[in-house]
């Protein structure tokens, strides 16, 4: 079992285990905003960010049997959501390409058009929208790997260590592609803002 | 100004997050004072992470639990979160149809003839036109019972409808055979002190009248089914008080 488990959580899991719906529906109770709002900013969109969170419970639910309890059942549930956030979005990439839509035309291209654009939309004139909207745009332009490290580090506020279990890469990987991603990402912000300024 | 490679952007982050030994921190800072493009790298990666981290939690749907609930359940072709399904289509379809069946009995209940329907029509032998005898609770002495003259209870002149309200007053026959001692002792058993000899009709037997409470006529009509047919219904004017008459044909057979 975890390191550090309590018999209540033994409990918790061994009612997973045996399919206990009140269980699970306390799981989902517990994690559903961890799990939505990582894969909201890695998806960048609502509708997509739903159904993915919801596939990974119903995930969780039909795999919680391979929970070995080797990791923290919060990292074991981290990692299934980024697994499937990064299928999602590869899953995603092929099929504009296939499609050949313009980046204009998909959510992502949306969002940065919105980020660089001269004129915000009368929604977005308030600051803390124009910010948000920015910040969006800034990490749907980084590549999932360093999306997804600086998400669960400034925004869940996993340790190295945890970032780690969750990527399964190490933690010097880690640290590298946070730096670079915060590097991007205020790059990105700056010249966006600096624009809107300007404008 | 020299430029900002992976190491010094490697260091800003460290010094950041606070993992820096004392002589990195001092070395650093010394080197912030000394480099303005690595101060502004620093404060512009410091207020990355604060705006960052300002940003307000995506919420999912209020519905999101309930979603994926349904989810699994399609997945698992209802083996899994089916008991709110069946719960939503049961009371889809019997919280209507018990409205509907209380309803429909509301309405039996309330016409006036209503028990007429399930009884069969007045038989003349079996329905004096005299009117019934309306009882109180009279506690008649069982040797009173034994005697069929006179009735212990006289019958109570027909009520009439008055001006402001309708009053109606249910009347059922039924025949019992048998020893008629026996049917009144079983009778008084059934109804207790209420049963009374009323009247000996002109065809032998004697009449015995049961008050019940409205409520429950239909416990006592069961009663009187299990003793015999029951041949009869009968409106007559007086029901007001919520009591309803019994009329107990008994056939006497020696």
């Amino acid at each position: 079992m975890t390191d550090g488990a309590s018999p209540d959580d033994e409990r918790f899991i061994e009612r997973l285990r045996a399919r206990d719906e009140s269980a699970f529906a306390e799981l989902v109770a517990r994690y559903r905003n961890r799990v939505y709002g990582l894969s909201y900013r890695m998806m960048g969109h609502r509708e997509e960010a739903e159904d993915v969170a919801q596939e990974v419970f119903v995930s969780l639910f039909k795999a919680i049997d391979g929970f070995r309890g080797e990791s923290r059942l919060d990292t074991w549930i981290l990692r299934i959501t980024a697994n499937h956030c990064r299928n999602r979005i590869k899953y995603l990439s092929r099929r504009h390409a296939r499609s050949r839509q313009p980046l204009e035309d998909t959510e992502e291209g949306r969002l940065v058009e919105a980020a660089g654009a001269s004129h915000p939309r009368p929604d977005q004139q308030a600051e803390g929208n124009e910010l948000e909207t920015i910040i969006r745009a800034g990490l749907l332009e980084l590549d999932e790997e360093h999306r997804v490290v600086i998400v669960l580090r400034d925004m869940d506020h996993l340790s190295y260590q945890a970032i780690s279990e969750v990527l399964e890469v190490a933690e010097g990987t880690v640290k590298s592609r946070l730096f670079r991603a915060r590097a991007q990402l205020k790059s990105f912000i700056q010249s966006r803002y600096a624009d809107r300024r300007r404008s | 100004m020299s430029r900002i490679d992976d190491r010094d952007l490697a260091r800003l982050n460290a010094y950041l997050e606070g993992e820096l030994d004392d002589g990195e921190r001092a070395a650093l800072e010394a080197q912030l004072e000394a480099r303005p493009e690595l101060r502004e790298e620093l404060d512009g990666l410091r207020e990355t992470v604060a705006l960052f981290a300002s940003l307000p939690e995506p919420e999912p749907p209020e519905d999101f639990d309930r979603a994926v609930q349904r989810r699994i359940r399609r997945r698992s072709r209802g083996r899994y979160f089916g008991a709110e399904q069946r719960r939503e289509r049961l009371s889809q379809v019997a919280i209507p149809l018990a409205a509907l069946i209380v309803l429909a009995l509301i309405a039996f209940l309330l016409s006036p003839g209503r028990l007429e329907i399930l009884l069969e029509p007045p038989a003349a032998e079996d329905a004096p036109d005299e009117a019934p005898a309306p009882l109180e609770d009279d506690p008649t002495p069982p040797d009173a019972s034994r005697s069929r003259l006179p009735p212990t209870v006289e019958p109570a002149p027909p009520s009439r409808p008055g001006p402001a309200h309708r009053r109606i007053e249910y009347r059922y026959s039924v025949r019992a055979t048998g020893e008629s001692a026996a049917i009144e002792a079983e009778l008084r058993r059934r109804f207790g002190a209420r049963a009374v000899r009323a009247a000996e009709p002109a065809d032998g037997g004697a009449v015995v009248e049961v008050a019940v409470e409205r409520a429950q006529l239909g416990a006592a009509l069961q009663r009187l089914e299990d003793l015999g047919p029951v041949e009869r219904s009968r409106v007559e004017v007086d029901g007001a008080a919520a009591r309803v008459t019994i009329r107990v044909v008994i056939d006497e057979r020696p």
